[in-house]
Formats: structure tokens, C-alpha cells, sequence
């Protein structure tokens, strides 16, 4: 006896794969022109195109085989050729310090007039990528006094800045060995505090005029975000920028006393941070980190607008990063792209 | 039980020459620079790849023992840290595997190998500068960092150690460190057709004796425990042009010479057909990436 009948079988929902994909697809009918095809980038050990010339210069990212014969990439990414210079840029690449970046990280280690800092986020330095290093010389001390740093000032180094700190830094030099040299000598840089440190990929901060932002909340005060290309993103409270503690005067040094026992979120400036500020500060925060998960690019438009539209549909913070505010996140970025087009 | 059916099917329904079903998700790991997780067939591998800086201690325990030259050709490859884990369900009777195990141990080799070869990116130009003294001690950017690599073996069903350096492939490639080259594998075996000399003669006579037939291309774990395998490593080379530079040979099958070069041949074939699907795969997820990411 044969039954006529149909079994099928339920398909496995990807929540991860399927994320990529239809923000692939949403965004690229968005605008068709910014899509790119396997065309547009080579991959590694494929070879460039040098024209007919035959005489080219090797870039970034590109190798001459053994014989000498032909160029072939080393890292996966798009082609980019100045005059007779071809060199292959990286999609999606380990952050690359350059000079004058603005930086936030964490104080992993304190010794011998510098502090060591972490520029990747992680576990508590298991998987710290990579460091600079901040020279006792290269900050300003409170109090605003420029002057030779003395053997107090080394022993006092830990009052400025702790270990597990978030600082917020500029690479004021690469070595030729690779170590990244920071300095916070200016009234923006220094000490994050009350706020919430955001990880996201490094390639997503890209080059932009600003990365002191600001989001603003109408009635409530506004919360400020920094954002490090090296892919750490600070969003706080407006107290926690070195900025506005420099404005305060000098209850610097109090400060810094205060903190040292409070530690990290809700440290320092405990007075100006009610459950509003809060309840801002954590929706900005899972914005960004969405924004990152999605591998939406992250600038003060993005951001601003996510925000907007959370506030706009009523999401709670703990909602966003659920899979329909996502959609609606990749919808928004998708007009967005039609817009600039 | 044969290993092949007379109509050349194999026992999981395969011919000589085809690949098993091969799938590869990028970005499995989150906090990982990049991670793959690689099945081929029932064999399933995660890899992941961490980029770290590069310790002191390591930095000058690695600068001793090499030779000037060989810390010149080394100088552009970072420090590279890899840790094989087989847990013990990866097969079909439970074992634990420490980090002592002579297969773990034998696969950490090999693929530390691997990666280190794919790693290393110096133009042709630049060794020679450096090997006769004139480059600047090739101190590049980055060259103080440590790859730290994670593969995990959660299926083994034959053809692992292909498809571990096919995933660590796809970790690097998806971290996008500068590489010289990528590096696939595939593996390869030979069967005896006639066991016995009547057998041998029956199959003569059905004209069945051609070159290849005797070639089983991606053993699955019943033809691997049975015959051996030929595992090759290579590096990647989508197009018929592109040279393929030979990074690992690993035989455990009985073979003659003639089968040696034979299932070589087949192999690189089959690396060929890998690469083309590892370069598919990371180009698809990179032009993604690059779309949405794009500003």
C-alpha cells in the first residue's frame, strides 16, 4: 500500500549567515551602484593587472612572484593604482594605527614612566590585540603644570590613570619596531568615565571629521560617544569627557579620589547620572553594538538616526538588538543609501 | 564490504573523482579576527585566528636560534601560535586526546607549518635585498605581532588533515592578514581492484583496468582506515596558469611509485577544484562585507 503523502521537513532558521545576506541584499537594492562583484576585488594570490607599460611600483598589499613576472595580491580587498603605484586595499583589515588617529583603550599595564594600553577590546586582556604606549611625558598631569616629570609624578602615575581604565588618546607616533606611541596632551583626551565601552569591528569607524559626537534627547541631556578608529567606542554620560571635567575647574584631583573607588561605569560623576541619563545611555549603547553586529558603517548620521528610530518605534534598550529592530535598522541605512544617491 | 561498486559508484554513492559536499561559514566565532567553520562530508573543523601583540620574551626567543639569513626570510612573518584541539566525540568510539596525542601533536606540526607558509609575504624582491644585507633588518609594521590560531576537530570522518589547513585557510583569509599565498588541501587514495589474481583477470578482461579508476579522490573515514591516504597541500591556484607550489606531502597508503605520481596528479586536481570554492567563498563574503560596510 502506498501512501501519497508529502513530508517535508521544517528548514533550519541561520540567524547569522541570514543577518549578512539580507542586509547584502537590502542594501544592494538600495543602490545598485556601491555593490560590489567578486569582479571589483581580488583575492589573495591573484594576479594584478599592470598595464603595458611594465613598469610599475609595488604597494601596500601586493608581492612580485619569484620569476619576477607578475604582481599578485596579498590581501584580499579592491585595487587602487596612483600613476604607476598599485597597491590593494584591504576590506575589512586589522586596525592600522596612523598618526593623529583619535584612540580609545583600556590601562592594561602601569611601569617604567609609561602605561601600557590595550586598543582592542577582550576578555580582561586575553585576547588584547594591539597596545600603545602612553609616556608619562605625553600626558597633561591635573593641575595643568608643565613641567619635568618628577620621581613623585612616576610613583603617582596610578592616580591618573588606573589599570582597566578607559583613556581616550591620539598616536602621536609609529617606531619602526611597531609599538604605537600615544599622547593625551590635549583638554579631549584623558580619562572615560561613566560610560559603557563598545567593541566593534575596527573598519567600521571610518575616516570622519568628528569623533566626539554627541546624540541628542531633547529634554533629558544629550549623550556623548567617542568614537576610536581603533574600533573601541565609548558612550557616556556628557560628565565623563575629560572636556567638561577640565570646565568643572580644578576639583580635578577630587575626581580622580572619587573614582578611584567607584571604578568604571558609574564612577566620578555620580551626581549628574539619574535613570533617564541611564536608560539613554544604555539605548545609544546597543545601537552602536547593533550598528557594529550588523557591520553597518558607524558615523554621527548612523548613529544619530538609529537612535532616532528606536525612539521613533518606542523600543525598549533591551529590544534592540532583537532581529526586527535590526531589519528596520538595515531598512533605514538601505533609504538612507537611496537618499545619497 | 568493497570499497567500490562495479557500476565505479563508491559507498557513499560518489565517483572516483568527485569531492565530497563541502560547506564553509565565515565568522562563527565572535571576537575572533577571523574563524571558519569548514565541513567536508561528515568532517567537520572550526578554526579561529587571533591577532595579538607580539611579548618580549617570545620576540627575542625567536630572534636566537635563526641564522641571519633565515631570520631575514622569516622577518615578515609574524610569530605564529597553534593549538589543535580533537575532542574526544569527533570519532565514533570516544576517546580523549591530550595534548601529547601523536595525531595531535602530528597535526599541529603540519599545520603550524601551513600557516606559517601562508604567511609569509615577501616579495621575491625584497628577500634577496634582505638575504645580501641591505634591507632595513626587516622591521615592517606588524611584524610584532602573534597569530594565535585555534582548530577545533569536531567530526573526523576521514580527510582531516585536508580539511584543517582548508579551514585555517579561510580564518586567515577572513582575518585578512597580509599573506603570501593561501594554501588548500585535498587528499587522495589508491585501491588494489583485484585482490586476487582471478579477480585481477576478470576485470582485465571487462576492460576495467583504466588509469584513474583505480584513484579514489577524498577518502571518506571508511576508505581512509581501509587504504591509507595521500594528503596534499598546495598552494591556491584557481586558474589552469598559476603554478601550484607544493607545501605538504602526507602518504599513509601503500602505493607504488607510479600510483604515487599518479594520485599526486589527482590531487592537485582536486586542490584546484577547492581553491576555486575556498576563493568563491571568501570573495563573496568579502564583497558583503565591503557592500554594507561601505559609507
Amino acid at each position: 500500500m502506498a501512501l501519497a503523502m508529502n513530508v517535508t521537513i521544517h528548514p533550519v532558521k541561520r540567524k547569522r549567515e541570514d543577518a549578512l545576506v539580507s542586509t547584502f541584499e537590502s542594501l544592494s537594492e538600495a543602490s545598485p551602484s556601491r555593490v560590489y562583484r567578486h569582479g571589483d576585488l581580488v583575492s589573495v594570490g591573484d594576479a594584478i593587472q599592470v598595464g603595458d607599460q611594465g613598469s610599475f611600483l609595488r604597494g601596500h598589499g601586493t608581492r612580485v612572484t619569484e620569476d619576477n613576472a607578475a604582481l599578485r595580491a596579498t590581501v584580499c580587498g579592491t585595487v587602487e593604482r596612483v600613476n604607476r603605484l598599485v597597491t590593494v586595499r584591504p576590506v575589512r583589515q586589522q586596525y592600522q594605527a596612523e598618526v593623529g588617529d583619535v584612540v580609545v583603550g583600556t590601562v592594561c599595564e602601569i611601569g617604567g614612566k609609561r602605561w601600557k594600553v590595550s586598543l582592542k577590546g577582550g576578555r580582561a586582556g586575553q585576547h588584547a590585540g594591539a597596545e600603545g604606549v602612553l609616556h608619562l611625558s605625553a600626558v597633561n598631569l591635573p593641575g595643568n603644570a608643565q613641567r619635568r616629570r618628577t620621581w613623585e609624578d612616576e610613583l603617582n602615575m596610578r592616580n591618573v590613570f588606573a589599570e582597566g581604565d578607559a583613556v581616550c588618546c591620539e598616536v602621536q607616533q609609529l617606531h619602526s619596531d611597531g609599538t604605537v606611541a600615544l599622547h593625551a596632551r590635549s583638554a579631549k583626551y584623558g580619562k572615560l568615565l561613566s560610560g559603557h565601552l563598545v567593541c566593534v569591528p575596527s573598519f567600521l569607524v571610518k575616516r570622519q571629521k568628528q569623533n566626539f559626537l554627541e546624540v541628542e534627547f531633547g529634554e533629558s541631556s544629550a549623550v556623548r560617544v567617542v568614537l576610536g578608529y581603533n574600533g573601541l567606542v565609548w558612550v557616556c554620560h556628557p560628565g565623563g569627557l575629560p572636556l567638561q571635567k577640565q570646565g568643572a575647574g580644578d576639583i580635578d584631583s577630587e575626581d580622580d579620589d572619587a573614582s578611584e573607588g567607584g571604578e568604571g561605569e558609574d564612577g566620578g560623576h555620580g551626581g549628574g547620572v539619574d535613570s533617564s541619563c541611564l536608560y539613554n545611555l544604555s539605548l545609544v549603547r546597543n545601537v552602536v553594538s547593533a550598528l557594529g553586529r550588523l557591520m553597518l558603517p558607524l558615523t554621527q548620521e548612523t548613529i544619530s538616526q538609529g537612535v532616532g528610530l528606536a525612539r521613533e518605534l518606542g523600543v525598549e534598550p533591551g529590544a534592540v538588538a532583537h532581529g526586527d529592530f535590526l531589519d528596520r535598522l538595515v531598512e533605514q541605512e538601505a533609504m538612507r543609501r537611496v537618499a545619497v544617491e | 564490504m568493497a570499497i567500490m561498486s562495479y557500476e565505479g559508484l563508491r559507498q557513499d554513492g560518489r565517483r572516483w573523482n568527485e569531492l565530497r559536499r563541502m560547506q564553509c561559514d565565515l565568522g562563527v566565532v565572535s571576537g575572533a579576527d577571523g574563524s571558519c567553520s569548514f565541513t567536508c562530508g561528515r568532517t567537520k573543523i572550526i578554526a579561529s585566528c587571533f591577532v595579538v601583540p607580539l611579548s618580549k620574551q617570545k620576540a627575542s626567543a625567536a630572534r636566537v636560534p635563526t641564522t641571519a639569513t633565515a631570520a631575514a626570510a622569516a622577518s615578515t612573518a609574524p610569530h605564529v601560535e597553534l593549538r589543535v584541539s580533537w575532542l574526544p566525540f569527533a570519532t565514533q568510539e570516544r576517546r580523549e586526546r591530550g595534548r601529547t596525542d601523536r595525531q595531535v601533536v602530528d597535526l599541529e606540526g603540519m599545520l603550524k607549518q601551513t600557516a606559517c607558509a601562508m604567511l609569509d609575504a615577501s616579495s621575491a624582491v625584497v628577500q634577496k635585498q634582505t638575504a645580501s644585507g641591505r634591507g632595513s633588518s626587516g622591521a615592517a609594521r606588524g611584524n610584532n605581532m602573534e597569530v594565535q590560531i585555534k582548530v577545533a576537530v569536531l567530526q573526523a570522518d576521514g580527510g582531516v588533515r585536508s580539511c584543517c589547513v582548508n579551514a585555517l585557510t579561510c580564518a586567515i583569509g577572513m582575518a585578512n592578514l597580509v599573506c603570501g599565498c593561501l594554501v588548500v588541501s585535498c587528499g587522495c587514495t589508491a585501491q588494489q581492484l583485484g585482490r586476487t589474481l582471478r579477480e585481477t583477470r576478470m576485470l582485465q578482461s571487462r576492460g576495467e583496468e583504466e588509469e584513474g579508476k583505480r584513484l579514489l579522490l577524498d577518502p571518506n573515514g571508511a576508505e581512509t582506515t581501509k587504504l591509507g591516504e595521500l594528503s596534499l597541500s598546495v598552494t591556491s591556484a584557481a586558474d589552469r596558469r598559476q603554478f601550484q607550489d607544493v607545501v605538504s606531502i602526507n602518504c599513509e597508503a601503500k602505493l607504488t611509485p607510479e600510483e604515487f605520481e599518479e594520485a599526486v596528479e589527482t590531487c592537485a586536481e582536486g586542490c584546484r577544484a577547492v581553491s576555486k570554492f575556498l576563493r568563491r567563498k571568501l570573495l563573496d563574503y568579502m564583497t558583503k562585507v565591503a557592500t554594507i560596510s561601505s559609507h
